[in-house]
């Protein structure tokens, strides 16, 4: 049990740290699939 | 005379005819069997069937804009909406029906010899704590990536739109976000039993024998028997394809164009939906298909008999540590001088 709760906030901790590095990183839809004139297929 | 200059007309006229006939073949030979693209009639349609996507040239550093159509999207618009459907429904509710009747006829599989009352540590903490890390995210994973193949069909009647379109955006999140604790437990999983999990001919008689499942006999298994090995290889190797294509998908056009995504959601969607479907069995085997084998994983520790019949060969290699311990702890350090 104790090892199911840790595993359990050690998921979150890495989930939320990888939120502001995911963030910087990832671009918005409407950017990435986007060029300057258009949508990229 | 006048019958001559009529006869002359008619003559010239006829040479005429010819020759425009004559000039005209070799032009209509030299037509290009092909379709013109830049031609102003060419139709859409046609341009397709001849060229599988409309492309052209453009002056802007970014290429890719130059592709107007890529008809393989609607391939995958149809792999993704209907055929990924039924792989998908096929391999989780075809599991589901198979696991209920396996149940049905045999029931969980017990302890034959009863419960001893002694235990043995099967698995360590760290080792709990990592396979409870890649599972609770394997399940949240699971149910936000069946959201996008099964959702709109299934979910969104029951709910609305308001309330399909905020469970999904959250989903979407934990999807994106509990991928990076799944991919650190399914490398610490790889390099944790990757030991115990080379196949060897213990495995073949395992197989032969139905691992004890299909039939009542035990045949002898190390740490790992063979299904056990089977499911590592799929975590690992299966773990390890949707991470990949699931970072693909994440960052689009960092590593491939269009065309390179659509496969990695293929490979995604396809790997994942089988995952779904193997892990159940694991879940239904690690629960209420055999007796004390969810305390393996419950309290890092299993029942003597359980361990004797289900991996004797890892219960001997146990003993016979513990004895070559024991015995080195009663071994007097130094012999007496004579």
């Amino acid at each position: 049990m104790k090892a199911f709760l840790l595993a359990c906030v050690c998921a979150v901790v890495v989930a939320l740290v990888a939120v502001p590095g995911l963030n910087s990183v990832q671009e918005p839809v409407s950017v990435a699939f986007s060029s300057p004139s258009g949508v990229r297929l | 005379m006048v019958s001559f200059a009529r006869y002359l007309r008619f003559v010239t006229g006829a040479a005429a005819f010819f020759l425009v006939i004559a000039l005209s073949v070799p032009v209509a030979a030299q037509q290009p069997s092909q379709v013109n693209p830049t031609a102003s009639s060419v139709t859409e349609q046609k341009l397709l069937k001849e060229l599988d996507r409309i492309q052209g040239r453009v002056s802007i550093p970014d290429k890719r804009s130059g592709v107007l159509e890529q008809p393989a999207g609607r391939d995958w618009r149809y792999f993704h909406s209907v055929t990924l459907r039924w792989i998908g429904g096929i391999a989780i509710l075809g599991m589901l029906a198979l696991l209920v009747i396996f149940y049905l006829m045999r029931g969980m599989v017990r302890i034959e010899g009863g419960r001893s009352g002694r235990t043995i540590v099967r698995f360590s903490g760290f080792e709990r704590f990592v396979h409870w890390m890649t599972a609770t995210c394997f399940i949240i994973l699971a149910i936000s990536g069946l959201n996008i193949t099964f959702g709109r069909p299934l979910l969104l009647p029951l709910i609305g739109f308001e309330a399909f379109s905020a469970w999904s955006q959250w989903a979407k999140y934990a999807h994106n976000y509990l991928s990076f604790p799944f991919t650190i437990g399914v490398v610490l999983i790889f390099l944790m039993w990757i030991a115990g999990n080379i196949p060897n001919k213990v495995d073949v008689e395992w197989l032969k024998e139905g691992g004890g499942i299909v039939g009542h006999k035990h045949p002898p298994a190390h740490r790992f028997n063979a299904g056990q090995k089977a499911v590592y290889w799929i975590v690992v190797l299966g773990g390890g394809a949707v991470a990949i294509t699931g970072y693909q998908l994440m960052f689009p056009f960092y590593v491939t164009g269009i065309e390179g995504m659509q496969l990695a959601q293929i490979v995604h969607a396809v790997v994942g939906a089988l995952f779904v479907a193997v892990m159940l069995a694991h879940i239904y085997i690690g629960t209420i298909g055999m007796e004390g084998a969810f305390e393996a994983m419950g309290e890092g520790t299993v029942d003597l008999n359980w361990a004797k019949e289900h991996h004797s060969l890892w219960l001997e290699e146990e003993e016979n540590a513990r004895r070559g311990v024991n015995q080195a702890h009663h071994r007097p350090s130094s012999t007496p001088a004579e």
